[in-house]
């Protein structure tokens, strides 16, 4: 947490310029990734030590098959749907929070989550139902497919219903969000009530959020549609930098502001989606990593969108990590983690500047 | 040169504006008044696209609906009335967000916000929080923002414009001259100035053109002394004003006093 405690810049943020800090603290967050990465590598129910592996590898010896499977099959796509998970959880919050202008927006948090649950639970369920030719084409890519456009559906609603004539409100925001989240999770659970006993197995767990059932067929399903809203994201930066100044503003900039604020919801709901199809609901990621980051390099989303993808990414991997050895050798669904670290965040957000929400 | 023909807008139900023409010239400063709900600032907005509207404003002779938005932001620079701001930008990086288009790709691009934040009177706040600053310093940091945005008065022989809602309005005199004065070089170095504003003698004072608008149409258009005069001024704004104007220099003021001590 290097870059958490890394307060003090370069010469030029007596200017007002945080660019340099921000540079750096994108350098401390690659660091931090790599770590993260090596020890979820390392860690494991398994009791396979990845600087035992190193050294057989260094030294020219052929790995058993047990730690091959270990590392390969079951650590590798487990880290690497982790870092997805987390970059595209974190980024999701940031570019919802720049696109309604408010610190406390995040997909989890007003029902796009639950959206994109209700779109995954629907194809789960009734996925089956589908002609056989359909499902031949859609494939393993239906259930991430489908819960990008729960949450994209879901986002489109609440953005309508919470701005006029170009003004967010935050109020709004949040109640409608509360009212979509419900709405969402009734119909989940009617699905959930007409679900049979195998499907009802798959349903739990994956409601609960957890990276355990993560292997290379699932990631390929839903990563091409993570790595897309991650590239996406970048392109979002000088508009929402723009949108901070009001949708009026942004637009006297020469920023296409309808095309962006289009994008801006695909991008969030692809992100979320494919996430929550993957990993269930994994909450807070989303709004306490954007919020720690403004606090150390600024708001400025060229910087803060790929520095909340590294703390994501990294976030997770510790969560995860925590998630398996808190109560090894069962497993928490790392769900739980980050609530119970999340929660308390989010209410100290709250405390610190209670007048955003009375917007 | 700014062409605006017909202008006419409704919001809700109401008709705000009915058929107003406006003409500004580069060079010129040119500078909206009227009484409150004359349908200024909506003028303003329509010229600056804000605002749905019917008829025509073209920038030297181009449509300004079918300006794509990039050029037009190269073009034309817009001072909101209200500003907002969403999340802790400090001052450096409120102006900043003004450097787009090919001014960013200049050498000394870095040290540009800390110029434009000199011109408004700022040096030094760069660091600050914008949400910190008094209502007037705010006004000033957008300022700088938007000077930022049309550094150069004329770019490649194309004039480019400042279009300002109220730019004085929560200033103090000292700064509310400052600002005036800008706005004036701005127009001096060749490029346009379209401001909407209260004050009457600093309109006296600064503007080459004076637009007096009454009920959603001009009322008066031309020089400051073809428009500020008794009869349109006690007309557009239902009492009784006298204009006045000292000996010396020939300039025009307007004093509400003046009537009760003719």
């Amino acid at each position: 947490m290097v870059a958490l405690t890394w307060t003090r810049g370069a010469d030029s943020t007596a200017s007002g310029d945080r660019s340099a800090r921000a540079r750096v603290t994108l350098l401390a967050l690659v660091a931090f990734v790599v770590l993260a990465s090596l020890a979820s590598l390392g860690t494991g129910a398994a009791g396979v030590s990845l600087p035992q592996v190193l050294g057989k590898w260094l030294a020219g010896e052929g790995l058993t098959l047990r730690e091959h499977v270990v590392l390969f099959d079951i650590r590798l796509p487990r880290l690497l749907t982790g870092m997805l998970v987390g970059a595209s959880l974190a980024v999701s919050g940031a570019v919802m929070q720049g696109l309604f202008r408010n610190p406390l927006a995040d997909p989890g948090i007003v029902g796009v989550g639950a959206g994109a649950g209700l779109g995954a639970v629907l194809a789960i369920v009734l996925g089956a139902f589908l002609p056989p030719a359909i499902l031949a084409v859609a494939g393993m890519h239906l259930v991430p497919l489908a819960a990008f456009v729960g949450g994209w559906v879901t986002t489109l609603i609440l953005y309508r219903v919470s701005t006029r004539a170009g003004r967010t409100s935050v109020a709004t925001m949040l109640l409608a969000g509360i009212a979509l989240g419900a709405l969402s999770g009734a119909l989940t659970g009617i699905l959930v009530y007409i679900a049979d006993d195998q499907q009802l197995r798959d349903l739990t767990f994956w409601g609960l959020g957890s990276l355990a059932g993560a292997s290379w067929a699932k990631l390929a399903a839903a990563a091409p549609i993570m790595v897309l809203a991650l590239v996406a994201a970048p392109l979002l930066a000088r508009a929402l930098n723009g949108l901070a100044l009001g949708e009026g503003a942004a637009a006297h900039l020469g920023i296409a502001v309808q095309r962006m604020k289009s994008l801006a919801i695909l991008t969030v709901a692809g992100a979320t989606g494919a996430a929550v199809a993957v990993s269930g609901g994994i909450g807070f990621i989303g709004i306490v990593v954007p919020h720690l980051l403004r606090l150390v390099m600024g708001p400025d989303h060229r910087f803060l969108l790929p520095a909340a993808a590294l703390l994501g990414a990294g976030l997770l991997l510790l969560a995860d990590i925590i998630a398996r050895l808190i109560i090894a050798p069962a497993e928490l669904p790392i769900g739980i983690v980050t609530a119970v670290l999340g929660g308390p965040v989010f209410l100290w957000i709250l405390l610190r500047r209670r007048g955003i929400v009375d917007m | 040169m700014l062409e605006a023909r017909d202008i006419c807008v409704t919001l809700g139900r109401k008709q705000v504006l009915e058929g107003a023409c406006l003409r500004a010239l580069a060079g010129r400063m040119t500078v909206i008044v009227g009484p409150n709900g004359s349908g200024k600032t909506t003028l303003l907005r329509a010229i600056t696209g804000d605002l749905p509207y019917s008829g025509t404003v073209t920038l030297d002779g181009q449509d300004m609906r079918h300006l794509p938005g990039p050029a037009l932001a190269e073009r034309r620079a817009v001072l909101p009335q209200a500003s907002q701001l969403a999340f802790p930008f400090t001052v450096h990086e409120v102006v900043r967000l003004g450097m787009g288009g090919r001014i960013a790709l200049r050498p000394d691009a870095a040290h540009l916000p800390a110029r434009a934040l000199e011109r408004v009177g700022l040096s030094g706040y760069g660091a600050r929080f914008f949400q910190e600053l008094s209502g007037g310093e705010q006004a000033r940091a957008q300022l700088a923002r938007v000077l930022l945005q049309v550094w150069h008065p004329v770019q490649d022989g194309v004039p480019r414009w400042l279009f300002l809602d109220e730019p004085v309005a929560a200033l103090d005199i000292g700064h509310q001259l400052q600002v005036m004065q800008l706005a004036r070089d701005f127009a001096r170095a060749g490029g346009g100035v379209v401001a909407v504003m209260h004050d009457l003698n600093l309109t006296a004072m600064f503007a080459d053109q004076v637009v007096l608008m009454l009920e959603g149409r001009v009322l008066a258009h031309g020089p400051v002394a073809e428009v500020l005069t008794d009869q349109h001024l006690s007309r557009a704004y239902g009492c009784r004003l006298r204009v006045s104007r000292p000996p010396v220099q020939g300039a025009t003021y307007i004093l509400p006093q003046a009537t009760e001590m003719a």
